[in-house]
């Protein structure tokens, strides 16, 4: 039985454990192309990092309303 | 208990809202725990929560109508610290170089080969928990739970608002150490936020 294609050897496919660093850092920075295309593939098929990146975008907007002294109320 | 009282005679500032003072009272103990997260320094950070709460007091009509006392004086102490830190000079401190090799909390969500040992489910309308006042508690108790170093690298970066140059160079680190810190403290408010917070919703 013939399975998917292996990923090319120079680039091996990205753990949870690296995307969810990937997603942190890109918190922080612009990710090379590179990295932001396999970040994109692992995401395209990964509902669990998914919700991660969700949920990191969702800290820093929590951040931002604990930051705010206005409160729109 | 409040410096109004003391200078009464010098400063013709009418009294605040009796309830207003007693719910600022209140959030006393709160607020000085998010500003030692920030200055590891008892006396500073009494001295940034003495002025927040001042600053609110004397103009009271300012959070007229707004819901939340504790956010919009948490938004004050945000300032009130920068300005302590100001104050307080530009000594670097060196902060000593985090363990990269092992972090347990960390290693813990992950298998050996980097998968999740829980994938982390979706949260059900997280935006609408940023509305209620009962949320942020929880967002500022799963800050106190950060261990201080990670919780001091992430109250610059997403508090104070500083890019990672510059933490580097306030903390003596090297950018991949600031990166490693930030990551493990973002996975634990993560985990945090959803046991104390999202895990009880409707999904």
């Amino acid at each position: 039985m013939t399975g998917p294609p292996a990923p090319a050897p120079e680039a091996p496919a990205l753990t949870c454990k690296e995307v969810a660093r990937l997603l942190s850092d890109g918190q922080d920075r612009d990710l090379p192309a590179a990295e932001r295309t396999r970040l994109k593939l692992h995401l395209a098929i990964c509902t669990a990092c998914r919700n991660v990146e969700q949920q990191f975008n969702f800290i820093r907007r929590a951040m931002k309303r604990l930051g705010a002294p206005d409160d729109p109320g | 208990m409040f410096a109004l009282r003391a200078c009464r005679g010098a400063r013709p500032v009418p009294p605040p809202p009796t309830d207003l003072a007693q719910q600022l009272a209140a959030l006393r103990q709160p607020l000085l725990r998010f500003a030692q997260m920030q200055l590891r320094n008892d006396a500073l950070a009494e001295d940034a929560v003495s002025e927040t709460m001042l600053a609110v007091l004397e103009a009271p009509e300012r959070f007229e109508g707004r819901s939340s006392l504790r956010t919009y004086a948490t938004g004050i102490l945000k300032f009130k610290v920068v300005d302590v830190m100001r104050r307080r000079g530009r000594e670097v401190e060196v902060m000593p170089q985090e363990d990269q090799t092992h972090d347990e909390a960390l290693e813990a969500l992950f298998n050996a080969d980097g998968h999740y040992v829980d994938r982390p489910p979706a949260w059900h309308l997280p935006d609408a928990a940023l509305e209620q006042t009962q949320f942020l508690a929880v967002m500022q108790q799963c800050l106190e739970r950060l261990p201080p170093r990670l919780a001091r690298v992430f109250m610059l970066r997403e508090w104070q608002e500083h890019d990672t140059d510059e933490i580097c160079a306030e903390l003596g680190i090297t950018a991949n150490n600031a990166g490693v810190m930030l990551f493990r403290a973002r996975m634990q408010l993560r985990e945090c936020l959803q046991a104390r917070w999202f895990k009880s919703l409707p999904q």
